[in-house]
């Protein structure tokens, strides 16, 4: 019976493919890595650009008795915030995850 | 320290004060900033005046940004040059704190001279954020050099800028706290073992001091109220100043092409440059740290960029020219390092390598030309010799406009001649320098009324103009309004209570003065 705890594995999966990934990077100079990355951060943008625009969100003003630029112009502030808060870790993990999958499909 | 190293940060404050670029112009020239220089003019002068801190002032920084400049003004008395010079003498030290975080990234010579070069003649440092770069190159000292010295030392700095400024100060301890952390759990080797626990000790020790000091005054609760409700109304919809972040997409869908190509070498392209900035580090430091070459440099630059992302967090906001002007040491710093590698480290030259030197020159390039018209002011020597015979009073040596040494002396004269030095006198509009100009006292807590944009607010200084009745409140008609609100949109009950209570008696130079019925 095999007593290996679950985060053992994890881990252990994880370096493995760590160390897989480190052979593969370090076949390629650094230009490929930077073209990869260009081309992944441009397709991020897009998919993320596609996503929000397709979801149709709409955000309320919030309830405030303040008058200031967003209050007179009608604007929910907490849409900026939004999409930088959900769009910038969204697109670089994305990207990074695209950077991955290439070394892994140039490989085979 | 080693002798050229003293040389080269003489040279910094000697450029920094002559002909360098701070927040607030040089301290030579220049109009007087009514809003950014005038508040700490106004809140100082309020102190001398028996104000309290927070108590009777609301004031949106830390307690330790406006307090030297009280105590200088009790010292040199009151003068618009020397908040001027105070502020100047704030970023310089932070000029200097980036020299060293330069050295600490091991940048070359060459590299270290440019961003130098940036930082004298961009005005992106003041005190809270050279407050904050001081702790950045202690922390990235910790990385190294492990004594207890270093944990103690970014401890107390940390809560100094925590007093300095609350947003620099919770940037600074967040970036701390991820670096202490990650050092423990996954760096045992490179961090001291009661790392933790000496930073607590000194972030600790100077809480304690300035919570005696705060209470024994008796703002200490008045501080911790208004220090909470500026954090909160920053990052929500309460926030006094700032508009939209600008979104490129919908100007592209009403402009032509024309427009839209031109729209890329703008302002607001360069808020997203320095996103880009940040996507290109984070991807840099993931394939080191997949190579397994995360050493110690790399994960320098990893503390730089979190400092960066959160710093960035302010321009979602308020993403003015002034405030994108702070943000950048971060961006600066990445770059510098990229152009290290390009140049130096990485030693051999290709078309990919030329090519991405050229972007980051061009980018410093484009920011110098963001500062274009300053620089060329500052240049200029002749800008340097006195116009005036007789400044107006406390004004000091800076060289101002005829236009506003006229209108300043004509306030002067009128407030001197129909006021005692007790009376209340109130400007409507954000011109918070004109209260330290005129050493006369504001009935309400609010120096930069706008600031007051909350109904709570709004009630509160209404209650104190009304309870306290100045004898003159002044409505200048020429002042800049904030994000194009001006307070009679922004203050609708106190205009009210103008209206109805006040008469206009005059109008001097574009500035209505009411009296008291």
């Amino acid at each position: 019976m095999n007593t290996t705890p679950y985060y053992t594995k994890i881990r252990r999966l994880f370096a493995s493919f760590k160390k897989n990934l480190r052979i593969k990077i370090n076949k390629y100079n650094w230009e490929f890595h930077f073209y990869v990355f260009v081309f992944s951060l441009c397709f991020s943008v897009s998919v993320f650009i596609i996503l929000m625009i397709s979801l149709h969100l709409s955000f309320k003003m919030p309830n405030t008795t303040a008058i200031n630029w967003f209050t007179v112009h009608k604007y929910p502030k907490q849409q900026d915030i939004f999409y930088f808060i959900f769009g910038f870790p969204f697109i670089l993990v994305l990207s990074i995850i695209i950077w991955m999958l290439t070394l892994w499909v140039k490989k085979r | 320290m080693g002798k050229k190293e003293i040389i080269l940060i003489i040279a910094i404050i000697i450029f920094s004060v002559l002909i360098g670029q701070s927040t607030s112009g040089n301290i030579f020239f220049g109009d007087l900033n009514m809003i950014d220089e005038g508040q700490f003019a106004a809140w100082a002068n309020h102190m001398l005046h028996g104000k309290m801190m927070y108590k009777d002032l609301y004031i949106v920084y830390g307690p330790l940004y406006v307090y030297p400049l009280y105590l200088l003004f009790k010292i040199l008395s009151p003068s618009a040059f020397l908040v001027r010079l105070y502020l100047t003498l704030g970023g310089t030290f932070g000029i200097i704190a980036i020299y060293f975080v330069m050295v600490e990234l091991k940048l070359n010579r060459i590299v270290k001279s440019l961003l130098l070069i940036l930082f004298l003649c961009l005005p992106m440092l003041n005190l809270r954020e050279s407050m904050a770069i001081w702790c950045l190159y202690f922390l990235l000292k910790t990385t190294t050099k492990s004594s207890k010295h270093s944990f103690l030392i970014l401890g107390i700095l940390s809560s100094i800028t925590l007093l300095v400024s609350q947003d620099f100060g919770i940037f600074i301890l967040l970036v701390s706290a991820f670096h202490l952390f990650y050092s423990r759990l996954f760096a045992h080797n490179t961090l001291n073992k009661h790392g933790i626990r000496d930073y607590i000790v000194g972030y600790v020790t100077i809480i304690i001091c300035f919570t005696g000091w705060a209470f024994k005054e008796g703002w200490l609760l008045d501080y911790i109220r208004v220090a909470t409700g500026v954090s909160v109304d920053l990052s929500s919809i309460n926030v006094p100043n700032g508009q939209n972040f600008p979104n490129p997409l919908s100007y592209f869908a009403l402009h032509t092409v024309g427009m839209n190509v031109k729209y890329f070498f703008s302002k607001d392209v360069l808020l997203y440059v320095s996103i880009l900035v940040y996507f290109a580090s984070f991807f840099y430091l993931t394939v080191n740290y997949v190579k397994r070459k995360l050493v110690n440099t790399n994960y320098k630059l990893l503390l730089v960029t979190l400092y960066g992302i959160l710093l960035y967090c302010i321009l979602l906001t308020r993403n003015g020219i002034g405030h994108y002007y702070y943000t950048l040491p971060a961006v600066l710093l990445i770059c510098g390092y990229f152009l290290n590698q390009l140049l130096f480290i990485n030693k051999k030259i290709t078309l990919l390598s030329s090519a991405l030197t050229i972007v980051i020159l061009s980018f410093f390039i484009r920011l110098l030309y963001l500062n274009n018209p300053e620089l060329k002011q500052s240049l200029n020597i002749h800008n340097y010799l006195p116009i005036h015979t007789n400044n107006p009073y406390r004004v000091g040596i800076i060289n101002i406009s005829k236009s506003q040494a006229t209108k300043i002396s004509l306030l002067q004269t009128f407030i001197f001649k129909n006021t005692k030095k007790s009376d209340y006198v109130f400007f409507f509009n954000d011109e918070p320098m004109m209260y330290m100009l005129v050493d006369r006292v504001n009935p309400t807590d609010y120096d930069l009324p706008f600031a007051g944009n909350t109904l709570d607010k709004r009630i509160k200084m209404l209650n104190q103009v009304a309870m306290k009745k100045p004898k003159y409140i002044f409505i200048d008609n020429d002042v800049w309004a904030v994000d194009g609100i001006n307070n009679k949109t922004r203050l609708p009950e106190l205009t009210k209570y103008l209206y109805s209570h006040y008469h206009l008696i005059k109008t001097t130079n574009n500035v209505q003065i009411f009296q008291f019925i």
